[in-house]
């Protein structure tokens, strides 16, 4: 483990990549709820980036 | 062999032409043989690099006098030269526009000339003069082409808008001790809808001190943020250049 590169973690990112890589699951779905949660609460202070973002969505849909 | 960058502002007021001058500069400062073209009618880029206010000299001033282009560019140091666009009335920049609908491949033209001369072309390129970006972008394999905004919420709408806009986005004056900017690059970061530049660039002072004194910004102010930002871009267009180029011998 001590010469396996991918030991060496930068990121919690990085921790889920090595995860992913040690179970063979590149698939294995991951939320970042953290990241989630930020972006709602911008979207909530501001009601111009919260109506392009409804707009966007939209869109993809 | 040269590569073609281009910067276009999401609206005006961005910051093109400073940015277009810094990156020069950078790219400069790397060993890299660069030639500033200025595709905007403004004719400030010539400021940025210390060229006099009333200096009239340009390419569309030369193609309006039916003078000779290539004497109309500055040396500013050994493989370091501007092309400014040259002073011009709104009716003689709407001949420039009518000719350049006419003559589309004005710059794919001068391109071989200039690419014996020069590793990078860098263009500044106007907001409303559909034919003048096209030469550039569409005509002249730009290779690099980018488009700038500023961290606020017109830029973000803009951006929006024309999302079928394909072009890399530079992120520019980013203060983020400023919550709606921070919130916005944070959105931005997350948004795998669009490429960025992954190397935004940092509201500085010293970017307007920099043409009050004539000069580029990493010459006014190498320590500042923005002159530390900008020598990251340069590293980064060095780079994806690299790449580009490896990926055609291969390819």
């Amino acid at each position: 483990m001590a010469n396996d590169p991918s030991a060496s973690l930068i990121s919690e990112e990085d921790d889920i990549d090595v995860l992913r890589r040690h179970l063979d699951m590149p698939e294995l779905p991951y939320v970042d709820l953290s990241a989630q949660r930020e972006r709602a609460q911008a979207l909530l202070r501001w009601p111009l980036l919260a109506e392009l973002a409804e707009l966007a969505a939209g869109q993809r849909r | 062999m040269s590569t073609v960058l281009s910067l276009q502002g999401v609206r005006g007021g961005c910051g093109v032409t400073s940015v277009v001058a810094a990156l020069g500069h950078a790219l400069h400062a790397q060993g890299e043989r660069v030639l500033l073209v200025e595709a905007a009618p403004d004719n400030l880029l010539g400021l940025h690099l210390g060229l006099a206010v009333d200096e009239r000299s340009g390419w569309a001033r030369a193609q309006l006098d039916a003078d000779d282009w290539r004497a109309a560019a500055f040396e500013l140091a050994p493989g370091f030269a501007v092309l400014p666009y040259g002073a011009a009335s709104a009716d003689e920049v709407a001949i420039i526009e009518h000719w350049l609908q006419q003559a589309p491949h004005t710059w794919a033209e001068r391109r071989p000339l200039l690419a014996t001369q020069f590793d990078w072309l860098l263009f500044d390129l106007p907001q409303r003069l559909p034919a003048h970006v096209a030469a550039v972008n569409l005509h002249a394999t730009c290779e690099l082409p980018l488009r700038l905004a500023t961290v606020d919420p017109g830029c973000h709408v803009l951006l929006q808008r024309h999302a079928d806009d394909a072009r890399r986005v530079l992120p520019n004056r980013y203060d983020p001790a400023i919550p709606v900017q921070r919130d916005l690059m944070r959105l931005w970061m997350e948004d795998r809808s669009r490429q960025w530049v992954p190397q935004p660039l940092h509201e500085d002072a010293c970017m307007p001190a920099a043409l009050a004194c004539k000069q580029p910004l990493p010459a006014h102010a190498i320590d500042s943020q923005a002159a530390a930002d900008v020598a990251g871009l340069a590293l980064w267009c060095l780079a994806k250049s690299g790449r580009q180029r490896a990926a055609e011998a291969a390819g």
